[in-house]
């Protein structure tokens, strides 16, 4: 009897674990069209941090869009109505993918391209030897360092931004082109963004979600410090279109903050907001802009960033085989230069 | 200064242990498996197991048993449906138990009463997600444990089993803000770096953080100062800060531990 007694004590003692851990914890959620609507919506309701600017109300979306789902729904429309709930709010931050494809808002529908890169290559590129490195395609013509950084996706090493800008070294001025750069990591663009601060500045103030109300937010001031020996000084152009995006959109921010750097070209085309990735039931991956982001003088960057110098590709350039932002940027430093 | 506090702390807690009769140190290897809920990237459990280390210091005398456990565990855990989600996970816990015997009548179960300190962390990795690829959570927690030596085995002393079960009442959690990773004490005081994320966090209790950790292990006495020791664990804890997190992690070690007799 008592060998029986402990041979019950031990297995419940082994067996508890488990049978504890089926009460605590929750079983998956059901993968239905409901639930999965249900769990999307309610996830942006409580983490989606550009309600209050984007002057939408989520919960008249969630009458609109809730009665076209049903459970017997097949996937293909499930997807282009929850797709469809995304786009209403105009943040190309915020998606959606399936193996049906992707979803997604074009934040630079309609907008002036402002850039021909067939001129860029004839022009620019091709007469003078460029050189390619980590993405940035560089080179020197006129007196002015030239740097065309298309995408901040590519990984961007300390070593070859200074590497250019040594290269740079006997020219009047520096162009920075980042028009068509949808951007990548914040991370890459501050690699060669600290080359050019002479002293530790406040470059964007972020509003971080702390509660699930809309306006439940905390704030960091977030800083940028020169690199340590080599700054760059010299007058230096930025040139942007409406494809400037995320981790571009906020390089232009904090460069914007310089006051011997010019913004030049077209207004960028936002991205503020940390996209953050979640995921539903039934496997399909979705992102929503986890935060908003100021710069020091209060502009929302989401909305993009004015340029200083509103400048447009002009067709008669075009015709000249000339790129009138690269134009008005050389001018522009030899100007500052005399 | 700090980091000279923390050692002379611990120091000054290892010449304490080291006063009792026994003082065994063992260190051993295992698996473990677990089921992680993460509500800050999925609504779904995601599943996986991996591989285990441990290090303890025991101390034990007539009518008190006190023990030092460091353990680390990484896993590779995923959900059960079709995507391609896949996590790293890494965890640890640095676990301070002393009970107090209770009952000594022969043949019956040795119960001890007592508390503990523990600590833990979790910090998951997602591969695919860029601007969320970690999360991370730590707690350290205050309150009650039990341990009961279970006489199973009477004819061969050599074996013996011993279960142990510890329930946190006073908690102090970090964990990070809602959409972020960010700790929410770095949001909540406009500051980052380490420091903040360590001071921003919150006293608490079994409202916002649950644990139940429970220990079963047998000993093998191969001499007289050494045993091999199998042990399985059994931690589930559950935060309601921010977004929720329910962790339950099963582990099964063996390890050798060496006796040093006091007397």
């Amino acid at each position: 009897m008592t060998r029986h007694f402990r041979n019950i004590i031990l297995v419940l003692l082994a067996g508890y674990g488990t049978a504890c851990e089926k009460i605590l914890m929750d079983e998956d959620p059901a993968n239905s069209p409901l639930s999965n609507f249900e769990i999307l919506w309610n996830n942006m309701d409580s983490k989606y941090a550009l309600f209050p600017y984007k002057n939408i109300d989520w919960d008249s979306i969630y009458n609109v869009y809730r009665p076209m789902i049903s459970n017997e729904m097949h996937d293909t429309s499930l997807f282009r109505i929850l797709g469809g709930m995304l786009l209403e709010l105009r943040d190309a931050h915020t998606d959606i993918s399936s193996p049906y494809g992707e979803i997604h808002f074009d934040y630079s529908a309609g907008s002036e391209s402002n850039f021909n890169r067939e001129i860029l290559n004839i022009t620019y590129l091709a007469g003078s030897g460029y050189d390619i490195k980590e993405g940035i395609a560089y080179t020197k013509f006129r007196d002015v360092g030239y740097m065309f950084i298309p995408s901040f996706a590519v990984e961007k090493s300390d070593a070859t931004v200074r590497e250019i800008l040594d290269y740079f070294n006997d020219v009047e001025g520096i162009i920075i082109d980042v028009r068509q750069n949808a951007g990548g990591k914040d991370l890459y663009a501050k690699i060669i963004a600290n080359h050019f601060f002479d002293k530790k500045r406040k470059v964007e103030v972020r509003h971080y979600k702390t509660g699930n109300a809309h306006d439940d937010f905390g704030i960091i001031d977030h800083f940028i410090e020169p690199e340590r020996s080599l700054k760059i000084s010299k007058p230096t152009v930025v040139l942007t279109n409406r494809r400037c995006y995320s981790a571009c959109n906020t390089f232009v921010c904090w460069m914007s903050m310089l006051p011997h750097v010019l913004v030049a070209g077209d207004t960028t085309g936002g991205g503020g907001g940390t996209p953050f990735y979640s995921e539903l039931p039934n496997g399909w991956v979705y992102r929503y802009s986890s935060n908003v982001t100021f710069r020091p003088d209060g502009l929302n960057i989401d909305n993009g960033i004015p340029p200083d110098a509103l400048v447009y590709l002009t067709g008669r350039d075009e015709w000249e085989d000339k790129d009138t932002l690269i134009e008005f940027a050389i001018e522009y430093i030899h100007s500052q230069a005399e | 200064m700090r980091s000279l506090t923390v050692s002379l702390l611990l120091i000054s807690f290892c010449v304490t242990q080291a006063q009792g009769d026994s003082l065994r140190f063992s260190a051993g290897t295992g698996w473990n498996y677990n089921v992680i809920l993460d509500e800050a990237v999925s609504p779904m459990l995601y599943k996986g197991h991996g591989y285990s280390f441990q290090a303890s210091m025991e101390n034990t005398k007539k009518n008190h048993f006190g023990r030092l456990s460091l353990i680390y565990q990484r896993a590779r855990i995923q959900p059960g449906m079709k995507n391609e989600s896949m996590e790293s996970l890494y965890r640890g816990q640095l676990d301070w138990i002393c009970v107090f015997r209770v009952k000594t009548a022969s043949g019956l179960p040795v119960i001890h009463i007592g508390g503990h300190f523990l600590t833990s962390f979790h910090i998951t990795g997602h591969e695919q997600w860029a601007n969320n690829d970690f999360s991370h959570s730590f707690a350290f927690s205050l309150g009650p444990s039990l341990m009961v030596d279970i006489p199973l085995f009477r004819k061969n002393e050599n074996l013996q089993l011993a279960w142990e079960f510890s329930f946190p009442l006073v908690d102090y959690v970090v964990r990070p803000g809602i959409s972020s990773t960010l700790s929410e004490g770095t949001i909540k005081m406009g500051k980052s770096g380490t420091l903040a994320t360590i001071t921003g966090g919150r006293l608490t209790s079994i409202h916002e953080y649950q644990r139940l950790l429970s220990r079963m292990h047998l000993d093998w006495k191969i001499t007289t100062n050494i045993c091999l020791r199998i042990e399985y664990q059994w931690d589930y804890q559950q935060y309601n800060v921010n977004n929720a997190f329910k962790s339950a992690n099963h582990m099964i070690c063996t390890s050798v531990s060496f006796r040093l007799d006091k007397k």
